[in-house]
Parts: structure tokens; C-alpha cells; sequence
């Protein structure tokens, strides 16, 4: 059996080791790109959204290299995710693919993480399967706080292109840990990679909240490496969603990480009362949050016709003229054109910056 | 205290219902006027761009209504069954509305989630936030109320007979809505063709998810599958127009998914996108294309 599981970010990279040492033949797709974005719009519904179509995509190009297992997380709803798995595998059946697709309809419970795990790999007790799947936690716990890390020493590096060499380095380093120990040693050890980092400590760059569905915003080739562009104008980006949250949100790896999602909750409430599926309620409470905290902005990212942050941006829309708060809101589709992108994001900078100088910062 | 219902979403649905629940109270209950140019026009000046047409036309009810009203009746949509939900926009909108237009009277935003309440506990809160002493009212006790098609607007101009009928099938706030759905039922119906709708059973509803590969988990989406298939097998139908809204999350999967699961090769089958941008006139003409190739094939079979 030769395994796939659609792209997400840096997912696959805290997976991918760990399940292989473990009898599993994991093959993730190759990285996505804009063939793979080709391949999924061609035999994608029109509307769907851009995950859809980029997870197609992957699983096309991966078949293509002989995969014969696809693994999709599905759901219950209320937003579209629940059910990409059905219509890609009956998009798959009708191309002539043979393969099998197994859906974890509960990607929320623990018990069917666990569940799935077993039955994949060759783990045989359950506690070894706990072990693991905790470790994978961890994994992309350490890969989030690897980025988080270089969003914030990007803008204050003084020799170009070092913090870049750092973290590719770092995502190495913390890729080869496969065991809890190893894992801790290697953290340290991109601590200090990122120590050695010159920075200007005296500089001020303007902070900018990255908020929107969680696909898009973690993956880079989705949003068109929004925030890598915005790091090299010399922004610190704050990323308000993390896949590592949405994970600890559901299975307290970190115990003394406050639950994210009843955070928003609570800052959502006096705009939006009630989660409306997706990062929906995310995206409102913390650019309530972030206004709060005096980050400069906030962008909000989301792919066309996506059902919560539509209700999202609704209420973005609305904030930002009671707050005067600046918000741009980005939607993504295959359409979106690079030059196009950076212009607007050069201009939202260029505001940032005048508000600032105008408040006498 | 007078009680405004936009009409709009989920008053297709439940409208009758609600308005009488309201009118049993005592209250006194009007409705926006069914959707027109300016109502279309004020809901796109308030809404961001890529919102789906209902829910902009929505906004432009709730305007048409907010200066004479006292409160505006707006529940949020969560679950109308228990294993299903609604459309995210769907609970949101309260939000979404208070949001996007200004100087909104109090907004009734009742949580209609029948997996954690029951429709009795849904009308006591309603009452407490009108402020308003629940009288002993006569029970209204179906719950699902159906909004059935209103003859209001057919107009009986049957030229001439001729002998089938198109099954039309979509979400009820599009197909019953004659102003959303560029007039196209009532365009059938002047061609002379009979429009069957289709509102399925529960039971028939269910038995339609088993043959899916998933249960699909959006109510009004169950409908629009279970009532085309419905349609395909039915005797009574000889095409069969679904009407989908751009932009519609669901009905992008839905529509996907009866193409390639159901057998739609038995009979001519159209899916119409509608948006503000769609033309009367080009809709007519695809409309009487498809008529009329209905035509021919019923003329080839009797012959």
C-alpha cells in the first residue's frame, strides 16, 4: 500500500518520517505547484473552492506516481471540507484512476485518529499509537514555532537572505527528530541557529495580522507566499491561525495553551455570536484582538465563495469602519494574478506606514 | 409592536409558519414585498462582492423593511434536523445583517438549532426577547410548513396545451422567488408546459442519502438531491431544470455529485446558474431550447 494524504502546509513533514519508521509507505504528493493547481481546475467543479481544487490536483499528480491509497480528512459541516472527499473520489473514479480512498469522517475525535493510525501502520498496541500520534502533534507544534520564529527575525535581519538559511536549516534539523528527545535537542538547537541570526534589536517594522481560512493562509502555494512577500518589505507578520492551534484547540498536546478557539469566542461575541463553521469566528475575534493588541493591520484571506469567511469579511468589513481599522481582504482562486497581489499589498504597507508616522509613533 | 419578517432565505421555508406563531401572540407582522429592482439594488450596495445572490437580495429586504418596523425577525439558521446543518451564511446572518446595514431596529436573532432545543424552547426565547408575554395560544404544529407554491403569480396563459411538464428543482428561496429566478418558471408555464416542484418526505429523503456514497449534511441541499432524483424516476416529469444559484457552496458540490451518481442520462437534464449578472433574455432562450428538445424527443417516442 502506497500512502498519500493531500498537502497542508508543513503537515506532511511532520507526518510523513514518523509514519514511515513505522511500517507505513508514505508518499506525499509533490509540493504543489501551478500544474498541480492546473490539473485540479480542469476537472474540479466551478465553484469549488481553491482547496478543493489543489487537493485534487495533489492526489492526481500523486496517482500518477503510482500511489494506490489516498487518505482524506472529512467532517460533518457545516463548511464544504466535510465533503471534498466524496466528490474527489467519485472526480478520481470517473478520470480512471484505481485507488482506494479512505475518509477519517471525524477528524476531531481522538479515538478514530488513533484508530486510523493502527490500521495504517504496522503499531500494534494502543499506547504506542498515542505515543506517536502525540509526537506528530508535537512535530508540527515545533514547525509552527519554527515559522512564528522566522516571521519575527525576517524583518529585523541585517545580513539578506541569513534568517531564509536559517530556517530551511531549522526545517531539516526538526524533520529528522522522530522521537521525543531528539526533538527537544533539535528545538535547542534551531534556538540557536536563529540566535546567530545578526538583527538591527532596535528596529520597529510594522506588524501585520494574517488571519482567513486555515488552508489557505498556512499554505504558502495557496496565498501566493503572502506572507514571506510582506516579511521581505520589512514586515513582522503575526499569524493569527496556526494548524498547531486548531490541533491543540482539539487534542491538548499543550496543555497550558489557552483553547484558541473559545479565546475568539469571547472577542467575536459583540460582532458575531455564534461560530459560523470554519475559521470564521477565528478570523473576527482576533482582529478584535489584534486591534486590541495595536498590531498595525490585518489581512484576511480566504478562497472564492468561502462560506464562513464570507461571514468573516461581512463583519471585517464593518469593524474596520468602527474601529478604523485598516483590514484588506484577500480572496484567492486560480485567477488571481501575482502582479496584481503585490501592488495591493505594497499599498496596504505604504498606508500602514503613513498611519503610523500620522500617529506620531 | 410591530414585527418585520424579510422575505427572504429561510422565509420560503418556514415563513408561513412564523408568521402565524407571531400573529397567534398577538403581535402584529408584516413582510418586505416580494423582491423587486430596488430591493436587488439596495442589498448589492451593502454587501461584499462575492456573497451569493440570496443573501444580498436578503440584505435589501431587511432595508426595504428596517424604518417601519419595530424589531426585525431574523433567527439564526444553525439545524433544522437534528444531523444537519444549514449553510454557514445561514448562521451568521443575524451577524451578517447588523454588520452590514445601519440603523437596524432590535434584530430577533433566536438560535433555531432543533439538536439542542425544542421548537417550544425556540418560541419562548423568541418571546423573551420581544419582551413580549406568551398568551395561550392555539397549537400550529407542523414544523415543517412548507412553502407551497403560491399561485400569486401564475398567470393562467396556457396557449396551447401541450402535453408534459418540467420537474424544477432548487433551494426554495430561489425557485419560489420570481424576481430571483429571472421570472423562469412563469416563462415555462407561458410556453405552456406544466412545472412540477417536488418537495420530498422525510422517508424518501433518507432513503435517497443510503444511496450516496455520504450522508450529505446540509438540509436544503438533502432536498434539491432527494427532489432530482425524485424527478428521474418519477412518471410525471419529463426534464428536469435544477436552478442553482453562483456561488452557491453546497449546490457546487450537489450539482457535481448528481451528475456523476445519479442517472440523469434518462431524461433531459439542465442546471441553470443565476446571478445578478445573468440575462432574462438569454435564460428565455436556453429555456425554450430545452423545451422544445423535450418536444421533439416526446414527438420521436410516440412515433
Amino acid at each position: 500500500m502506497k500512502l498519500t494524504v493531500p498537502h497542508m502546509g508543513l503537515l506532511s513533514m511532520a507526518y510523513t518520517k514518523v509514519l514511515r519508521e513505522h511500517g507505513v509507505q508514505m508518499h506525499p504528493p509533490p509540493r504543489p505547484t501551478k500544474k498541480t493547481l492546473n490539473l485540479g481546475v480542469r476537472h474540479s467543479p466551478e465553484y469549488a473552492c481553491l482547496p478543493f481544487k489543489i487537493n485534487l490536483g495533489n492526489m492526481i499528480e500523486a496517482l500518477e506516481e503510482g500511489v494506490d491509497s489516498i487518505l482524506m480528512p472529512g467532517g460533518y459541516g457545516p463548511c464544504r471540507f466535510g465533503y471534498y472527499g466524496v466528490i474527489q473520489a467519485e472526480i478520481l473514479k470517473g478520470l480512471g484512476y484505481r485507488f482506494q480512498m479512505a475518509r477519517t469522517d471525524n477528524p476531531d475525535s481522538l479515538s478514530d485518529m488513533i484508530k486510523t493510525i493502527k490500521d495504517i501502520s504496522d503499531i500494534e498496541t494502543k499506547w504506542d499509537a498515542y505515543r506517536v500520534f502525540y509526537l506528530i502533534l508535537i512535530r508540527m507544534a515545533a514547525f509552527d514555532k519554527l515559522e512564528a520564529l522566522y516571521f519575527k527575525t525576517k524583518p529585523r535581519e541585517i545580513n539578506n537572505g541569513e534568517t531564509d538559511r536559517a530556517f530551511r536549516e531549522g526545517l531539516k534539523i526538526i524533520e529528522d527528530a522522530t522521537s521525543y528527545t531528539s526533538l527537544l535537542r533539535a528545538w535547542l538547537k534551531v534556538k540557536r541557529i536563529f540566535r546567530d541570526v545578526k538583527t538591527d534589536k532596535r528596529a520597529r517594522p510594522l506588524r501585520i495580522g494574517i488571519l482567513g481560512e486555515i488552508f489557505v493562509v498556512i499554505e504558502p502555494f495557496a496565498n501566493m507566499d503572502v506572507e514571506r512577500r510582506l516579511a521581505r518589505m520589512g514586515v513582522e507578520v503575526v499569524r493569527g491561525v496556526w494548524l498547531s492551534d486548531w490541533l491543540n484547540d482539539r487534542f491538548r498536546f499543550k496543555p497550558f495553551r489557552p483553547n484558541q478557539n473559545k479565546m475568539a469566542k469571547k472577542w467575536a461575541y459583540p460582532y458575531l455570536r455564534y461560530p459560523s463553521g470554519g475559521e470564521s469566528i477565528e478570523s473576527v475575534g482576533k482582529t478584535i484582538k489584534f486591534y486590541k493588541e495595536g498590531i498595525d493591520g490585518v489581512i484576511h484571506i480566504m478562497p472564492f465563495t468561502c462560506m464562513p469567511e464570507l461571514v468573516a469579511s461581512t463583519i471585517l468589513h464593518r469593524i474596520s469602519s468602527d474601529l478604523n481599522y485598516p483590514v484588506l481582504s484577500l480572496t484567492f482562486d486560480e485567477h488571481v494574478s501575482e502582479a496584481n497581489l503585490q501592488t495591493r499589498l505594497e499599498a496596504f504597507v505604504d498606508l500602514l506606514e503613513r498611519r503610523r508616522k500620522k500617529g506620531g509613533l | 409592536m410591530r414585527i418585520g419578517i424579510p422575505k427572504g432565505l429561510l422565509f420560503y421555508k418556514f415563513g408561513e409558519l412564523w408568521q402565524a406563531r407571531l400573529r397567534a401572540a398577538g403581535l402584529e407582522v408584516v413582510t418586505s414585498p416580494s423582491t423587486n429592482p430596488e430591493i436587488l439594488e439596495a442589498g448589492l450596495k451593502h454587501s461584499v462582492c462575492d456573497l451569493c445572490l440570496p443573501v444580498k437580495v436578503f440584505f435589501g429586504h431587511v432595508h426595504a423593511l428596517k424604518d417601519d418596523v419595530d424589531a426585525l425577525f431574523i433567527p439564526r439558521g444553525v439545524r433544522t434536523e437534528p444531523d444537519s446543518y444549514l449553510c454557514p451564511k445561514f448562521i451568521g446572518l443575524p451577524d451578517m445583517v447588523r454588520a452590514a446595514i445601519r440603523r437596524l431596529p432590535p434584530v430577533i436573532d433566536t438560535e433555531y438549532n432543533v439538536k439542542e432545543r425544542s421548537d417550544e424552547d425556540f418560541w419562548k426565547e423568541v418571546f423573551a426577547q420581544i419582551g413580549h408575554k406568551i398568551q395561550k395560544t392555539e397549537e400550529i404544529n407542523s414544523p415543517y410548513p412548507f412553502c407551497k407554491d403560491k399561485k400569486e403569480d401564475s398567470e393562467e396563459t396556457e396557449r396551447q396545451a401541450r402535453a408534459f411538464s418540467v420537474g424544477v428543482a432548487g433551494r426554495p428561496y430561489l425557485v419560489y422567488d420570481n424576481y430571483l429566478n429571472k421570472g423562469i418558471i412563469r416563462h415555462i408555464r407561458r410556453l405552456g408546459i406544466e412545472v412540477v416542484f417536488q418537495t420530498p418526505s422525510a422517508e424518501y429523503i433518507r432513503e435517497t442519502m443510503d444511496t450516496l456514497p455520504k450522508w450529505i449534511y446540509w438540509s436544503m441541499a438533502k432536498e434539491v438531491v432527494a427532489s432530482v432524483r425524485w424527478m428521474i424516476e418519477s412518471e410525471e416529469v419529463d426534464g428536469i431544470i435544477l436552478l442553482v444559484n453562483a456561488g452557491c457552496g453546497p449546490d457546487s458540490f450537489m450539482t457535481e455529485l448528481i451528475e456523476r451518481t445519479m442517472d440523469i442520462q434518462k431524461k433531459p437534464y439542465m442546471s441553470i446558474n443565476i446571478d445578478e449578472h445573468t440575462s432574462d433574455v438569454g435564460l428565455q432562450t436556453r429555456v425554450e431550447a430545452f423545451i422544445d428538445m423535450i418536444d421533439r424527443r416526446m414527438k420521436t417516442k410516440a412515433l
